[in-house]
């Protein structure tokens, strides 16, 4: 071997190992993030939930479980979520089946209208409810019924509109998932419809269906600005929290009521995974798509089926928008743009925050998803077991409760990243460690789509692994990454339960000032704001959709 | 170059993937690894290229011990099953990838891998995506990219098995040529015989781990050591006999004739005997061996007859036999002679 090919291997080796120490550096630094920002915070809830006036213990436990007030309310909070997710999931199962089954016409109009709750704050499914049945809705005043929505019901239907899409994706993807086959032997076997639909679309969507219980029953149960906006008297687990964290101050009370809400959300979110897994055996290779045989009366039934509820899913956030635009809903009904002057509060700041956050959200998270995604995939250091754990972790812990841990772990003069604490980077922080699990997710599945032997074709041609990374992985994987960047900038302009304890006046987003408006009876303000959101939220959805479209990656699934 | 394997071991968990492996694979040689799937010839190959590593064993090239080598430094070139083109790159810049983290200069570079493009004959396609490219097209691509470096050793794994049957024979030729004028040590896995044979300088056969045999393709085909490659390898009629009291070979109530070598070796109660080998008749054509039995089967296959015959000295048993270019199809329940050479006989182990 000539002197120069040995100078050369030795070259490559040295950067071989400062390779190896970049990776583990790397892994290091993920991991020590997400125990900042996703460990501490869950253990200082568990341990504040211990800590009572007089000192550590189970005092603020047999306090909290021996008052009739909790079971009431652990019993209005499993009742809601259970209602809510029977309705959503039956009115979604119809609803993807007429998409899947039927030839209803315009399918994509009617799989977009049913998306619009991902694109506003949850409450704002409340708020439209409140605008066309409240007190003074459109249908008490204009047809002279006499519903009284807030309450037991409100919440019900409310979360049911805003738990829908969810429910929807999961139920229209178990019934595009077909095999023709199945369904012809039957036919051939002179099987009626409804014996088919029991012996074989009803078993082979069983997984989904449970699926989609189980999140929307975690949904529900987790929702706060539902309840607190149309719940009136009626109380449940996730408004209790805020009642006593920001009405009295009692953060052991608050953290035991989050403990307790960990619980149905842990254990429902483990079953769904569970479940979840159960269902990629059931379409094998062979498979054969379904061909919708024509059938007009069915087609005629779905079809009014389907637009009654995307009647409804665009009923709301058009008297929103309709609400936004009147004086005062429902007395004068003259049009004004006043309240998009947003002459309140801190005016439109907090929108303008809520995109500077949501876009540092969108940014920061996809690096972040993205290296610990990489970190668990790519790079064999013994840190990828825990960073795997550790990345999965935030789906089971809801939004309020890890935004009260991070209250009780950044609001402490002890911990040395105080400082953060009441500033925008706090808030973005939080975003991407709530909504992580998702983000990674949709990346480790992209990057296990792309073939090992890539990496292994590097390598032997002397790559590596971090040219290989830059040349070829993230080339590859960039628009699966856009989509992930929409993802967390969508969650980041909605999400009000995970911020709501940790804005300041100075810190102020948009879903929160929605919030704070519909409390102050500022209903046509709220209105505007909640417009403003969707807007936004639309405006990036498009935006990214033009980028994917020009960039010819047209298959990658924004909504999620 | 040439590489050395001694006493290579491998396992995965308590599966043990390859046994003991020792191996010669001489310098601008093609060897084929073949074997059914399982058999741990594409664990062999990754393991010579570094990407599993071995328990025990060393390979050396040119005497020279790589085995503690990471794959990135051996500067062997590579060709998967898969095409595995980078998919953001152009046919020239999947093959300046190798050029570039090998350090090349920059001025060489280019002339480099249009270069080898043109031997691969895609000089024309050197912009065109992987996706705009046909499969064969794509594994072009590939050898060019593999040998564009000047790799030491080529490793081929199952390069040819994801393409169209009239690809995969005008590559075989191709890749072979393209091996014999550069003169470069390759080893290429694959579970096909017919390719084996067709492309090799020698063939490694393995199975379970284990090398049953590795020789030239005549050597194989001809002289398969033990069952297990006899009936790899083309098929082979498996024979059970046994000796009778004056020494003599019997099969059923019939007693045959091997040459002195097979003669000699026969001991294990089985012996091969090719297909083709059998010249069928209505009588005796006067060869050393001649049976009669009864045609139970008949399989057409155009150019081919496959007829089973069961033996009258044997009846347990059934032969194979494949007659070439007969117009005349024979029938079930037909009486046929079989003739074949003492030489034909081969002493199989078991």
């Amino acid at each position: 071997m000539t002197d120069q090919t040995v100078s050369m291997s030795s070259r490559l080796r040295q950067f071989r190992l400062s390779d190896k120490s970049f990776a583990t550096a790397v892994s290091v630094g993920i991991l020590v993030l997400m125990v900042i920002f996703l460990v501490i915070p869950a253990v200082s809830i568990l341990l504040r939930s211990f800590v009572g006036d007089s000192g550590w213990g189970l005092e603020n436990y047999t306090e909290t479980l021996n008052s009739g007030r909790i079971r009431e309310l652990v019993g209005n909070s499993l009742t809601v979520s259970a209602i809510t997710a029977a309705l959503a999931v039956s009115l979604a199962y119809v609803y993807a089946y007429s998409i899947q089954r039927t030839n209803v016409v315009f399918k994509s109009f009617l799989r977009i209208v049913v998306m619009t709750p991902l694109f506003a704050p949850s409450l704002v499914q409340a708020q439209g409810l409140i605008f066309l049945f409240g007190r003074n809705g459109a249908f008490n005043r204009f047809f002279g019924f006499d519903f009284d929505l807030y309450g037991f019901w409100g919440i019900v239907l409310a979360n049911t509109l805003y738990t829908f899409p969810y429910a929807f994706l999961i139920l229209s993807a178990a019934l595009a998932a077909a095999d023709a086959r199945l369904y012809e032997g039957a036919v051939v076997m002179g099987a009626k419809p409804m014996r088919i639909f029991q012996a074989i679309t009803l078993p082979s969507t069983r997984y989904g269906i449970a699926a989609a219980c189980f999140v929307s029953f975690s949904l529900s149960i987790t929702d706060f600005g539902n309840a607190i906006v149309i719940g009136g008297d009626f109380n449940v687990l996730a408004t209790e929290i805020y009642n006593k964290v920001i009405g009295q101050g009692k953060f052991g009370l608050g953290a035991v009521i989050g403990v307790l809400l960990l619980a149905p959300a842990v254990i429902s979110k483990l079953l769904e995974r569970r479940i979840a897994r159960g269902q990629h055996a059931l379409i094998t290779d062979g498979s054969k798509p379904l061909v919708i045989g024509i059938n007009r009366s069915r087609d005629l039934a779905y079809g009014i089926y389907a637009y009654v509820v995307a009647g409804m899913f665009l009923a709301v956030p058009l008297i929103v928008l309709l609400a936004s635009f009147v004086r005062l809903w429902p007395y004068n009904l003259s049009f004004t743009l006043k309240h998009y002057s947003f002459d309140v509060q801190n005016g439109a700041q907090p929108l303008w925050n809520s995109i500077v956050v949501a876009l540092a959200t969108a940014l920061f998270g996809v690096v972040l998803v993205t290296i610990a995604a990489i970190v668990v995939q790519k790079f064999r250091t013994p840190l990828r077991g825990p960073i795997s754990f550790l990345a999965i972790l935030p789906t089971s812990i809801p939004g309020m409760v890890l935004g009260l841990g991070y209250v009780l772990a950044f609001n402490n003069p002890a911990n040395p990243l105080n400082m953060l604490y009441g500033t925008f980077p706090l808030i973005v922080l939080l975003y991407i460690y709530y909504n992580h699990a998702q983000g990674f997710l949709i990346t480790t599945t992209s990057l296990k789509q792309i073939s090992s032997t890539f990496d292994e074709a590097s390598t032997m041609l002397g790559g590596s692994q971090l040219r290989t990374l830059f040349k070829v992985t993230l080339p590859i994987l960039w628009p699966t990454l856009v989509g992930v960047a929409v993802f967390f900038f969508m969650r980041a302009m909605v999400s009000l339960s995970a911020v709501i304890f940790l804005i300041t006046p100075q810190t102020q987003v948009a879903a929160v000032s929605v919030l704070q408006l519909s409390d102050r009876g500022a209903n046509n303000q709220a209105a505007a704001f909640s417009v403003c959101i969707m807007l936004i939220v639309l405006a990036m959805l498009l935006l990214a959709r033009s980028v994917l479209w020009l960039a010819g990656a047209k298959n990658i699934t924004l909504i999620r | 170059m040439a590489l050395q394997i001694e006493n290579l071991s491998k396992s995965f968990g308590s599966v043990k993937a390859l046994c003991d492996l020792t191996l010669t694979i001489p310098e601008a040689s093609f060897t084929c690894f073949l074997g059914p799937s399982g058999c741990g010839k594409t664990t062999f190959l990754r393991v010579i290229a570094g990407l599993e590593t071995a328990e025990e064993g060393t390979i050396r090239l040119a005497g020279k011990d790589m085995s503690k080598t990471p794959p990135s430094d051996r500067n062997f070139g590579m060709v998967f099953q898969s095409y595995s083109l980078f998919p953001n790159m152009t046919a020239l810049e999947n093959v300046l990838f190798g050029l570039e983290c090998r350090h090349w200069p920059k001025g060489d570079r280019k002339k480099r891998a249009l270069e080898m493009l043109d031997i691969v004959q895609l000089a024309d396609q050197a912009e065109k995506l992987p996706a705009q490219m046909s499969g064969g097209q794509q594994q072009r691509v590939a050898v060019a990219r593999a040998l564009a470096p000047r790799p030491s050793v080529l490793l081929l794994d199952e390069p040819l098995s994801a393409l169209d049957a009239n690809v995969r024979s005008e590559l075989r030729t191709e890749f072979r040529n393209i091996q014999k004028e550069l003169a470069i040590t390759t080893i290429m896995v694959t579970h096909d015989q017919s390719e084996a044979l067709e492309m090799s300088d020698q063939i490694v056969v393995l199975n379970c781990g284990r090398i049953e045999q590795s020789g030239s393709p005549v050597e194989i085909y001809a002289h398969p050591r033990n069952r297990f490659v006899a009936g790899f390898i083309g098929s082979f009629n498996v024979l059970e006999v046994s000796r009778d009291g004056s020494g003599e070979i019997r099969f059923g109530s019939q007693q045959l004739t091997a040459n002195a070598q097979a003669d000699a070796a026969i001991d294990s109660g089985v012996v091969g005997l090719r297909p083709e080998a059998i010249k069928v008749s209505s009588e005796p054509l006067g060869l050393e061996n001649a049976l009669f039995g009864t045609v139970t089967k008949v399989r057409y296959l155009g150019n081919l007859q496959i007829l089973s015959v069961q033996p009258e000295c044997a009846p347990d048993q059934v032969l194979d036999v494949e007659l070439h270019g007969a117009s005349v199809l024979s029938r079930p329940s037909e009486r046929v002679c079989l003739n074949f050479a003492s030489t034909a006989l081969h002493e199989l182990s078991r």
